[in-house]
């Protein structure tokens, strides 16, 4: 949403007005004061006002005419960015679908690229892969592009850093994971964010190499020394793409990982439906803390299923003391043989908890023919009131009753 | 006899206007730096698009609070629902209302009723009907009895089931990103409780199928003067105020919030003019008290676009309840000034919004009339007077141009060179006359807060200035 | 006497709202001997330029801000008659299972995911066409009006 360009200009721009009209309005207000108390005539006083005053006015015009001039080249800027954009982009497709093989391009000159072939060639690099793919890569070090970005990255300025870091993560280039595995010691957290989201992303088109040297377990180390959000270490797994389930297996092996990096893990492993890891997850659910005994359940329901060795402590995180953790149990619940899972589900209907009730609600009315009917059976005549009334909310949702008879079933106000 | 104190009373005024505006072009310089170039790399596009295709999101709640709505209610629910988003409910909530807005609902969006089994998180006026959206199954609409903006929004969050729920006004536009782009902040930071989002004034711009097509500024000064007013606000001042941990406003057009915290701290107060700021203050309040760590942030992405008085009437009416709701909640709230148990809140931002904001119409107002009297009984001379006038002047235009610079960075600014000179010129002119006439109405705001408690007074709805938006649903109507 | 079709004379028609993708898709089809593509990057013209064109295979993007590619499979599946088979070969950089799921469900005859391969999607889109001028010759009276000219 914003540009780019100009920003170094005006913050310095800025910086000098306001700079100024301090000192201005500081020496304004001691001569002032000065002028007052020591009964001196306030011409010195006015003398300065009228400097400041002038100095304010020069400032203000300054200003409005740096505005304007932005203004209007930007405009013309981006108009000559996009036309060159469109050139650039039609010429790397003819190279990227020609036949010269990769190692060719990236022999390629010393020419510097400008700014719009660059961002031509990235914007190319996510919607092609293999040779295409690779061949766009070629033309990147074949013009230095990566070595300038790398640079950028080790070294730069924040801002450079920062728009080095994202075009790497678009470029994927294998040579610049170390440095973007290393930037996860950096002290400023936008940088660790940024780096950890190109990192990843770089990660998922490197060629798998196993074993305690291998990107994927430099990349798990690295997550595991660093300090970021557990969003953001979701984020990256995420971008992992087809090898997150390799380095996800890894993570949850690891035996010394992070409650906050198993949390992370655990959530991952159910956003990207990794069925085959049912078992590694179930382990986690009885674990110490009730997040992640939370976690591992609410990852078991979007995997659709709960292995043999997790129905113990299913059964038990049913009447678990914290509330969330009871919640999600109840959600998994459902993926149990309906015969163990539905007593164990009842009692859930009249817990204190207005979600407990919901999540056993719905998970009994998933249960097939049975489960419904144990719904209604409690929609008409369970002493609980507000059990009544969550079966019927349920059957409601269900499409299984129908508004006018939901009015007529005891208890709906 | 009057030499001394009304030397001392110059030289106050004189601080007073070098430290307001010396805090204000430091907040200009950090917000700047701070949030917008950085901001500007790490929320790209491309990552936006990334994440969106990612499932990395946290589902959202919308609750619209509406009173007598009809003109606007059905385009701005229709708009809402074409977010964006992969995951959000929006429960609307008509207060009581007296004209079609409810039934207007009921036609547009195929509304069948529907009895709730509710939790009663906030106690709130009596609920009478909860309807589904055949259509949309994720809208939702109450009609309940009328108990005030706090009040439906606080049965909106009875219903709300998601982790977040963002509180929107009713004529609020949101961009179609903007769900996306505000709770972003939240998948990054476990600790934050509420986000506050960019507004800015709607008026002048084309809007086709619920977004905005072309931007230009509107043909009125005085709505001119409220561009360059909101660019001011948000840009400059909550910018500043976000960096430093001390964001004490967010803006009842758009805010959003984690749901448990705001149940926690007691939902929105009812009776109060701005429960919005009332609430973040509240907020604050809570997480401190408790010791446990928390941030309310803001985002500089304009992601809500608001209509804005066009009649000085409406524009009065809204100036002096913002007013007086700001006064309201500082007193509210007043054990927090200068009080050190609410670290830089209490000494920093409480203290700035009672000298610099709540009290600083009667100050400019003693500063007219010193300044007056002074030149007319030869005490000052007359030449000192201008010249002070002047550059009180001149620095708040710099300030303005300041605010407009920023928005010259955006994609999405107001695209024409004609346009920036307008409003370059907007930040001359709003000087002479508009300003005054403002600090007058806070004035009269400030004196009305004992007598005027909790009152809302009413806004003339236009309706969008827009070409025609062709009415057809997005989604056809399934049989 | 049936025609024999040929499946590069094929219409295809890109809808994607980056213009990189757009001419990317265009040049590939080209260079493999498709001479019939229009595309857009509007997605809101999508459908008006499906009634124009009357293309034998749809390349379309499934985020595009306004109308994004669910609503335009919903608007074309109103226009398609009952009989037709129109392949849609859906583009996105979008992984998720679910959603792949919700795709295919909606009318969408195949996926395949950005950053694609070359050589893969032009054999997804031959294999589509294939299938489509076969369900053709199958139908008399439809291939003699969707004859190529």
């Amino acid at each position: 949403m914003w540009r780019r360009y100009g920003d170094a200009v005006y913050t310095l721009v800025t910086f000098a007005v306001f700079g100024f009209e301090t000192l201005a309005l500081g020496a304004l207000s001691i001569s002032f004061l000065l002028g007052r108390t020591t009964g001196i005539a306030d011409t010195p006083v006015e003398g300065i006002l009228l400097a400041t005053l002038t100095s304010t006015a020069s400032a203000l015009a300054l200003l409005g005419f740096f505005l304007l001039a932005y203004h209007f080249t930007s405009t013309l800027r981006d108009r000559w960015h996009v036309e060159q954009l469109d050139t650039w982009t039609e010429r790397w497709i003819a190279l990227a679908l020609e036949d010269t093989p990769a190692e060719q391009l990236a022999e390629g000159s010393t020419r510097r690229l400008p700014r719009a072939a660059v961002d031509a060639v990235l914007s190319l690099l996510e919607v092609v892969k293999s040779e295409e793919g690779d061949r766009l890569k070629a033309v990147l070090a074949g013009h230095g592009v990566d070595r300038l970005l790398l640079r950028h990255v080790r070294s730069g300025h924040l801002t450079a850093r920062l728009d080095a870091i994202e075009s790497l993560g678009k470029a994927r280039l294998p040579q610049a994971f170390d440095a973007l595995i290393s930037l996860l010691k950096h002290p400023r957290p936008v940088v660790r964010r940024m780096a950890v989201r190109a990192a990843a992303g770089t990660l998922a088109t490197m060629p798998p190499e196993p074993g305690p040297d291998g990107p994927g377990a430099r990349f798990i180390e690295a997550l595991k020394g660093t300090d970021i959000q557990s969003g953001v270490a979701q984020e990256s797994l995420l971008l992992l793409e087809t090898r997150a389930g390799a380095v996800l297996r890894d993570l949850l092996a690891q035996p010394d990982l992070g409650d906050r990096l198993r949390w992370v893990a655990l959530e991952t492993t159910g956003r990207l439906g990794l069925a085959d890891m049912a078992g590694e997850v179930a382990g986690s659910t009885s674990h110490a803390d009730p997040e992640l005994r939370a976690a591992a359940f609410r990852a078991l329901r979007r995997l659709g299923s709960v292995p043999e060795e997790a129905h113990g402590s299913l059964l038990e995180a049913l009447r678990d003391e914290v509330d969330f953790v009871r919640v999600q149990a109840s959600h998994a619940a459902a993926f149990l043989p309906s015969e163990v899972a539905l007593p164990a589900l009842e009692p859930g209907l009249e817990d204190e908890s207005w979600w407990v009730r919901r999540a056993t609600a719905a998970s009994m009315a998933r249960l097939g023919d049975d489960g419904v009917a144990a719904v209604r059976r409690a929609a008409e005549t369970h002493p609980d009131q507000a059990a009544r009334e969550m079966a019927v909310q349920i059957l409601l949702e269900a499409g299984v009753l129908d508004p006018a008879a939901a009015r007529l079933v005891k208890g709906v106000a | 006899m009057w030499s001394a104190p009304l030397t001392v009373y110059q030289y106050v005024l004189l601080v007073y206007f070098s430290g307001l505006n010396l805090l204000y072009a430091l907040f200009c310089c950090v917000g700047l730096r701070a949030l917008v170039i950085v901001f500007a790399r790490e929320f790209s596009q491309g990552s936006l698009r990334d994440l969106l295709e990612r499932d990395v999101y946290k589902p959202v709640s919308i609750l619209v609070p509406a009173y007598d709505e009809e003109v606007s209610i059905v385009g701005s629910v229709r708009s809402l629902l074409a977010l964006q988003f992969p995951e959000f409910e929006v429960i609307v909530v008509s207060d009581g209302s007296t004209d079609e807005t409810m039934a207007r609902l009921i036609d547009a969006f195929s509304l069948a009723e529907q009895p709730w089994a509710s939790r009663q998180d906030l106690p709130t006026a009596p609920i009478r009907r909860t309807y589904r959206s055949l259509t949309h199954p994720n809208l939702v609409v109450v009609d309940k009895e009328n108990g005030g903006k706090a009040d439906a929004l606080n049965a909106g969050l009875n219903l709300a089931r998601y982790p977040l729920f963002a509180a929107v006004d009713a004529d609020s536009m949101l961009d179609a990103e903007a769900i996306l782009r505000a709770t972003r902040l939240f998948v990054e930071d476990e600790t934050l409780v509420a986000v506050g989002g960019t507004i800015r004034p709607l008026n002048g711009a084309v809007v086709q199928d619920g977004r905005v097509t072309e931007l230009a500024m509107p043909k009125r000064w005085l709505e001119r003067f409220q561009v360059l007013e909101y660019a001011r606000a948000f840009f400059t001042g909550r910018a500043g105020w976000s960096h430093f941990k001390s964001l004490l406003i967010i803006s009842g057009a758009f805010g959003l919030f984690r749901r448990t915290a705001v149940l926690e701290a007691g939902g929105f107060l009812v009776g109060t003019v701005s429960e919005d700021m009332e609430l973040v203050v509240r907020l604050h309040k809570h997480f401190l008290r408790k010791g446990q760590p928390y941030n309310i942030r803001f985002t500089p992405d304009p992601i809500c676009w608001t209509e804005v008085p066009t009649d000085l009437k409406t524009l009065r009416r809204q100036r002096n309840r913002w007013h007086r709701g700001l006064c309201e909640t500082l007193w509210k709230h007043r054990d927090m000034l200068f009080n050190p148990r609410y670290g830089r809140l209490g000494m920093v931002a409480v203290p700035y919004f009672w000298i610099f904001e709540a009290l600083s119409p009667l100050v400019e107002v003693s500063g007219y009339l010193i300044v007056g009297v002074g030149a007319f009984t030869g005490f000052v001379s007359p030449r000192f007077t201008i010249l002070f006038v002047l550059l009180a002047v001149l620095y708040g235009m710099l300030l303005s141009q300041l605010a407009a610079g920023v928005e010259t960075f955006l994609s999405t600014r107001y695209p024409r060179l004609r346009d920036r000179v307008v409003l370059l010129v907007a930040a001359f002119i709003e000087f002479v006359g508009y300003r005054q006439f403002l600090v007058l109405e806070r004035t009269l705001a400030t004196v009305q807060v004992p007598f005027k408690k909790g009152q809302w007074g009413k806004m003339r709805r236009q309706g969008a200035t827009a070409v025609a938006a062709p009415e057809t649903a997005v989604t056809a109507p399934r049989p | 006497m049936i025609e024999t079709l040929r499946p590069k004379d094929a219409r295809i028609l890109v809808v994607d709202d980056e213009r990189v993708n757009v001419v990317l898709l265009e040049r590939i089809l080209e260079q493999d001997g498709y001479t019939n593509v229009r595309s857009t990057t509007r997605s809101d013209q999508a459908v008006a330029l499906y009634e124009e064109f009357e293309p034998d295979l749809v390349l379309l993007d499934l985020h595009m801000p306004g109308l994004d590619g669910f609503a335009v499979m919903e608007r074309l599946e109103d226009r398609i008659a009952g009989d037709t088979f129109l392949p849609i070969l859906i583009l996105t950089a979008d992984i998720r299972p679910e959603v792949k799921r919700r795709a295919l469900a909606a009318g969408a005859k195949d996926f395949v995911t950005k950053p694609f391969d070359r050589t893969e999607v032009l054999l997804r889109i031959q294999n589509l066409l294939q299938t489509r001028f076969l369900h053709m010759r199958l139908r008399p009276e439809l291939a003699s009006e969707g004859q190529a000219t």
